[in-house]
């Protein structure tokens, strides 16, 4: 009753801003991109008024974008994994650090930020070009002849994103390796588990709201990139939101394009439902 | 279960020097205190034991087998943390259960042996419930179980009741203590409460600068303390300071702002200075009533020896404050412009705020330690 009481005085028109702000700039457009993709494409306006469902009927029928769609969300999936793998042990470190290190790794973590995403893939790409400076010294050495392929193919997209996106993973997965006390793994030690049985039982476990956090971000930050997938893939590598833009822009299909795009969102949902339930079922014990 | 040997244990961090150079023999089945400030190496001490630091120089033996240089898991250890450390995504009996697990015992002894373990403390029944959902005093409990399960060789406690409120803390002493004479492991106890320190160990390590000033009984620590800051670290202490200038009969005549004192004490080596500080402990001092002509008819004039205890010191003071704690009266008395001694006494027969009283101590209830060095700590 007292926490009910406290509860209702709470100033709830402080978040009237933040509302009023996803309302006008995202549940708006999403409602007309919605709307959108249920109408006929128009010839001088975006969309006429006739209702119709051919632009799901073609896009879902098309094998084409269904394999976009699984490359789209399998480097999204790919992305996610590395930057996992790259970002646990750096974010481990980062939440071990003294807080001089801890800063200066902040620091050095952070500040790639800074610079555009398109800067950082221009920066990629001086590194993976044909004639770039890793082929040049593959070559120079002998390794590869005939140079490596590093870019313009889902190699090189998969670099971008990693890098790209790897801040914030570390960022999640840092804030929860901070709440774990460094004792808990002390005292797993003392009882006789190693380094690595430890981290698995212990640290591991309790890091999965940062892990399940992390993902999540990065996942859907993959998924619905476009700078890094036109500047590292060249137009070589189409994923969905490349597809998306093209039916719109250059075709002038505005409806075809929402439907692709409500078909992203819908199998992006899907997927995120899909783990959601699964870390459920792993964190059941964290939150019993 | 063996001896704990430190020999010239010596620690770092940077430029500090946290555990310098220190020895320390813990007997077989004997449960050892490390008592002293935060900051005096104690828990340094206790981690190198546990191997959570590796030690700069010296060794590390428990029995005849050396673990300087063994990880934490391979010492067969067992750690009580201030803050428990419970897993807190595994029930009480998962955490229990975790060193046997590590151990590889079958799953059926480790049933067996958790429901003995928390039998042992008293947590029957509770083998479900996760760590938040245990009292203070049930979590600790959790941990000396999760301890003691795998039969350690050593058992370290690093302030296991520091969290506790100030009642229950009391009781899980006396239970720690009997725990731990059942069980009979060798135990080293790291506390910065003297009076836990006392009830709980059968020796004391009291430590400062990452130095023990002074390894003894709790008695001997109380009693006879080494150096002013033991004496000043253990229990409450009036140090008198004064200048030997002569002993018999095993005392120490003392020259003091007070008077000629006399009191227990070594007497000071060949090469040591004269000048000491007289301790003496609050509750060590007796009051009695001077306006009025006491019943004893003693002027008392002049502080030093009369009537049928000649070596009684005797000083004259007014009582400046004094507070009611229930089983004694704490007095502040002023015997001299400027010295007021702590006095602890009988709540039956209290004085009042300026009431002239006389304060008497046996110099047997004295000691006496050399006199302040620069302190450092």
């Amino acid at each position: 009753m007292l926490m009910r009481a406290r509860r209702s005085r709470r100033p709830w028109f402080l978040v009237v801003p933040a509302v009023a702000l996803v309302v006008v700039f995202f549940v708006l457009p999403y409602a007309n991109l919605l709307v959108m993709s249920f109408f006929m494409p128009g010839k001088a306006e975006p969309y006429d008024a006739i209702p119709t469902l051919g632009n799901y009927t073609s896009a879902l029928g098309d094998s084409f974008q269904w394999w976009i769609l699984w490359r789209t969300l399998k480097l999204g999936f790919l992305t996610t994994l590395f930057t996992l793998v790259v970002g646990y042990p750096l974010a481990y470190n980062l939440a071990r650090a003294g807080s001089k290190v801890k800063g200066m790794l902040l620091v050095l973590l952070l500040s790639p930020l800074l610079v555009g995403v398109v800067v950082r893939s221009f920066g990629w790409m001086v590194l993976l070009a044909d004639n770039g400076l890793i082929n040049s010294i593959v070559k120079h050495w002998g390794l590869a002849p005939h140079g490596l392929k590093l870019m313009y193919n889902e190699f090189g997209v998969l670099v971008g994103t990693v890098h790209i996106y790897l801040p914030f993973m570390v960022l999640s997965l840092s804030g929860a390796l901070e709440n774990i006390p460094p004792d808990l793994e002390l005292a797993a030690r003392s009882l006789g588990a190693s380094f690595t049985k430890a981290f698995w039982r212990i640290v591991f476990p309790l890091s999965l709201p940062g892990v399940f956090a992390g993902c999540l971000l990065v996942f859907v930050l993959a998924v619905s990139s476009y700078v890094i997938p036109v500047l590292l893939g060249g137009f070589k590598v189409i994923t969905t939101p490349l597809l998306v833009v093209q039916t719109a822009v250059d075709v002038h299909n505005w409806p075809g394009a929402a439907a692709q795009a409500v078909i992203l969102f819908a199998t992006s949902l899907a997927c995120i439902g899909l783990y959601f339930k699964l870390m459920n079922r792993a964190m059941r014990g964290l939150s019993a | 279960m063996s001896a704990i040997t430190l020999s010239g244990l010596t620690k770092r961090f940077g430029t500090v020097v946290a555990v310098d150079d220190l020895h320390l023999d813990v007997q077989d089945g004997e449960l050892m205190a490390l008592l002293g400030p935060s900051g005096c190496g104690k828990t340094t001490t206790l981690r190198a034991i546990a191997g959570f630091e590796l030690p700069d120089s010296g060794d590390i033996d428990f029995g005849d087998h050396r673990v300087t240089n063994l990880p934490p898991e391979r010492r067969n250890i067992g750690m009580v943390f201030q803050n428990y450390a419970l897993f807190p995504h595994m029930t009480v009996a998962q955490n229990v259960a975790f060193g046997l697990e590590m151990r590889k015992e079958p799953a059926l002894a480790i049933r067996a042996r958790v429901a003995t373990t928390l039998a042992k403390v008293q947590l029957t029944g509770l083998e479900g419930r996760y760590p938040r959902q245990l009292s203070g005093g049930q979590q600790q409990r959790a941990a000396l179980a999760r301890a003691l399960v795998v039969v350690p060789d050593v058992l370290l406690l690093d302030e296991p009741l520091a969290n506790l409120d100030a009642k229950l803390r009391e009781e899980m002493r006396f239970y720690v203590r009997s725990l731990q004479q059942e069980v009979g492991i060798t135990t080293i106890y790291v506390t910065h409460d003297q009076a836990e320190a006392m009830v709980i160990a059968d020796r004391i390590a009291v430590m400062f600068n990452g130095r023990i000033h002074q390894l003894a009984a709790p008695q001997e620590i109380y009693h006879r303390p080494h150096s002013w800051m033991v004496a000043e670290f253990v229990g409450l202490t009036n140090f008198i300071e004064g200048k030997v200038v002569g002993q018999g009969d095993q005392l120490l005549v003392v020259d003091t702002a007070l008077g000629t004192l006399r009191c227990g004490g070594l007497a000071p080596g060949r090469d040591a200075k004269p000048e000491r500080l007289i301790a003496v402990r609050p509750e060590a001092i007796q009051l009695s009533g001077r306006s009025g002509g006491g019943a004893s008819g003693a002027g008392g004039d002049m502080p030093g020896p009369r009537g049928a205890d000649p070596t009684l010191n005797r000083l004259r003071g007014v009582v400046r404050a004094r507070a009611f704690l229930g089983n004694l009266v704490d007095y502040r008395v002023e015997v001299a412009s400027g010295v007021v001694l702590r006095v602890q006494g009988d709540p039956h027969a209290p004085f009042a705020v300026g009431d002239p009283v006389d304060a008497a101590f046996q110099p047997h209830s004295t000691w006496s330690v050399p006199a302040r060095e620069e302190r450092v700590c």
